[in-house]
């Protein structure tokens, strides 16, 4: 049984994509000249759907369900961090590009990739979701997916919030923060 | 000990363990060089900020040369901006910067001498993997990775498992490597090295020259691959004799016991001129199957195609010629420019009414100079065609081509191919 009282679960309405959304459709180049995610994250996936910042912020929760290679392409980690500061609070994709995939466990946006999802899920479904197990409830079908477990070491990069916080209890830790040495 | 695949031994080599790692390990690592770009002022100093830190990790002063090649000189005021922080932060910290207009990082970072066989080349730009060509582990990482690097000198990897791609036989008259390795990609798909490392093989390697192998290491990314090495030869260490290299070198070769996840074979003999069409690499057609495409504009550049042999080819069609649809040629850097202001091609392609550029990624990923817009169609030497990539919107539509194909299309105002008889 899925619940949803920590962060490993997590319950969502799904917006749906299709195969081979890259970075350049996630985040097109014209805006990474703002270094502020705040500001550019309104773009993300504009490419294919202009209204996708905007519909995130009406619904509540919101999980991002692509098909094949999503992330492919550039390593621009603006193309999580958009997602991630649009609001969406999980990405899950039939398979992930291996940079993609890092730069969301740096940036704290967590991830799953589950076989055949795009088949098993329409536009507006409610999921829920255990990050621990890779489990994934259809809320509409009770049908329950099985995705790949992600790896501990990188789940608990994830929920420490990325590398960043990771960086500041080392620099911390090595008085890296103290200019004389 | 165990037999190693290329991969497994410069990992090993550069684990900060100094034990042998193997396919599916993970390993701490402290890259022989690193290279980055404006991801360096756009993600990494906000948020190298963040740390806290209050100084660079010696090991990646001296190890790091930051190339501004994507926004390219003076085009906005945010990039200017960006450029000025860039410098700033550079002086305080004692950090070698390239500035705007010098050159592609993927082209200046290899004549600089930063790259060598046996390394391990980290970068803030996915097209890291084009000093694969140097034999040597070379993969791009984000913003995030880079701040770990700028505190710490050191990251993790993950040993990925590798495929061996054996090209045989010798590419014809009139065919590039470009084709080769569009060839593979409309084969294999964009998925087919993801989370692996391709190690290129054979005689129809070894026959290529450096520059010619830089363009299939380059668009390994495009496979997929987190990175693709070629073998060490006569070759690469004649090109190496030209520049500043620093350090000792270590060709490597794998074992031959060496584990690969898969063995793959190609013929280039049998390989014909192709294109990529839109909206991905991997979308590939004969020159001769894609029919009466018209263009509205041709681009030649990139850390693809745009090297001093790449403006050779243009050249040698261009000669005498004049292009029927706009066309700009950029150079990989300004050491390819003046080199080919030295060999008269710059005349040539001027004569030919083509626009001729200072050095920059321009509108390779839609940056400057270039830029295409809605409806427009294009035929580029870059690696990605992907939806608004080089400008515009879904209704833009960009093919990828040899320079050959490139420099015929750039006269004929369609996609043609260049000289080749079946
Ligand atoms: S030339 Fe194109 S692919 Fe190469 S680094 Fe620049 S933007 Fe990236």
């Amino acid at each position: 049984m899925i619940t949803i009282d920590d962060f490993t679960n997590i319950r969502g309405k799904v917006m749906k994509f299709g195969d081979g959304m890259n970075t350049d459709i996630i985040i097109p180049s014209q805006y990474l000249e703002e270094s502020d995610p705040i500001i550019y994250c309104r773009y993300v996936m504009s490419a294919v759907r202009p209204t996708t910042y905007d519909e995130i912020q009406k619904y509540e929760d919101v999980i991002f369900v692509g098909g094949k290679d999503f992330g492919s392409g550039s390593s621009r980690e603006q193309a999580p961090d958009a997602i991630k500061y649009a609001g969406v609070k999980l990405v899950i994709a039939e398979s992930f590009a291996s940079i993609f995939f890092r730069n969301c466990v740096n940036v704290g946006l967590p991830l799953l990739e589950v076989p055949n999802i795009t088949d098993k899920v329409e536009e507006g479904d409610v999921l829920l979701v255990n990050l621990e197990t890779a489990e994934v409830m259809n809320e509409r079908t009770q049908e329950v997916l099985n995705g790949h477990q992600i790896e501990g070491f990188l789940l608990n990069k994830i929920k420490k919030g990325g590398l960043i916080p990771e960086l500041q209890e080392y620099v911390k830790l090595h008085e890296l923060d103290k200019i004389n040495n | 000990m165990e037999d190693q695949t290329v991969t497994e031994k410069i990992l090993s080599e550069h684990s900060l363990q100094k034990e042998p790692v193997f396919a599916g390990d993970r390993v701490d690592v402290g890259p022989s060089s690193i290279l980055s770009n404006e991801m360096l002022p756009m993600v990494a100093i906000p948020k190298f900020r963040m740390t806290g830190a209050k100084r660079l990790n010696p090991y990646f002063v001296e190890n790091t040369l930051t190339i501004l090649d994507h926004g390219g000189f003076g085009t906005t005021d945010k990039m200017i901006h960006l450029h000025q922080i860039t410098k700033h932060f550079a002086k305080l910290f004692n950090l070698k910067v390239e500035p705007a207009g010098s050159g592609i990082s993927h082209v200046v970072f290899h004549e600089k001498g930063y790259v060598k066989p046996g390394d391990l080349i980290l970068g803030s730009d996915s097209h890291t993997v084009t000093h694969g060509a140097f034999n040597a582990f070379a993969k791009g990482i984000g913003g995030s990775d880079l701040v770990e690097l700028m505190v710490k000198g050191s990251t993790w990897l993950d040993v990925p498992e590798t495929i061996s791609i054996k090209v045989d036989g010798k590419l014809r008259e009139g065919v590039y490597s470009k084709d080769l390795l569009l060839t593979m990609l409309g084969e294999k798909t964009t998925e087919w090295g993801t989370d692996r490392a391709f190690e290129y093989s054979g005689d129809g390697i070894l026959d290529l020259s450096l520059e010619a192998r830089l363009t299939m290491s380059n668009m390994a990314v495009e496979m997929g691959g987190v990175a693709g090495i070629m073998p060490y030869d006569k070759k690469l260490q004649n090109y190496l004799d030209t520049v500043p290299v620093r350090g000792t070198i270590h060709p490597t070769t794998p074992d031959l016991g060496a584990n690969y996840h898969e063995r793959y074979e190609i013929n280039a003999s049998e390989v014909e001129p192709v294109v990529a069409c839109p909206h991905s690499p991997d979308n590939v057609k004969s020159v001769d199957e894609v029919g009466e495409v018209e263009l509205d504009q041709v681009f030649i550049g990139s850390c693809t195609n745009a090297r001093i042999e790449d403006l050779e080819v243009v050249a040698k069609i261009l000669k005498n010629q004049k292009v029927r649809t706009e066309t700009i040629v950029i150079p990989g850097s300004s050491q390819v420019a003046l080199e080919a202001v030295k060999r008269g091609y710059v005349e040539i392609f001027m004569a030919a009414g083509a626009f001729w550029s200072y050095s920059t990624c321009g509108a390779c990923y839609g940056g400057s100079l270039g830029r295409i817009g809605s409806g427009m169609t294009a035929l580029s030497t870059t690696n990605r065609n992907f939806i608004g990539r080089m400008g515009g919107d879904s209704t833009s539509k960009t093919y990828l081509g040899s320079p050959a194909t490139a420099a015929m299309s750039a006269i004929k105002g369609k996609i043609t191919g260049a000289g080749y008889k079946k």
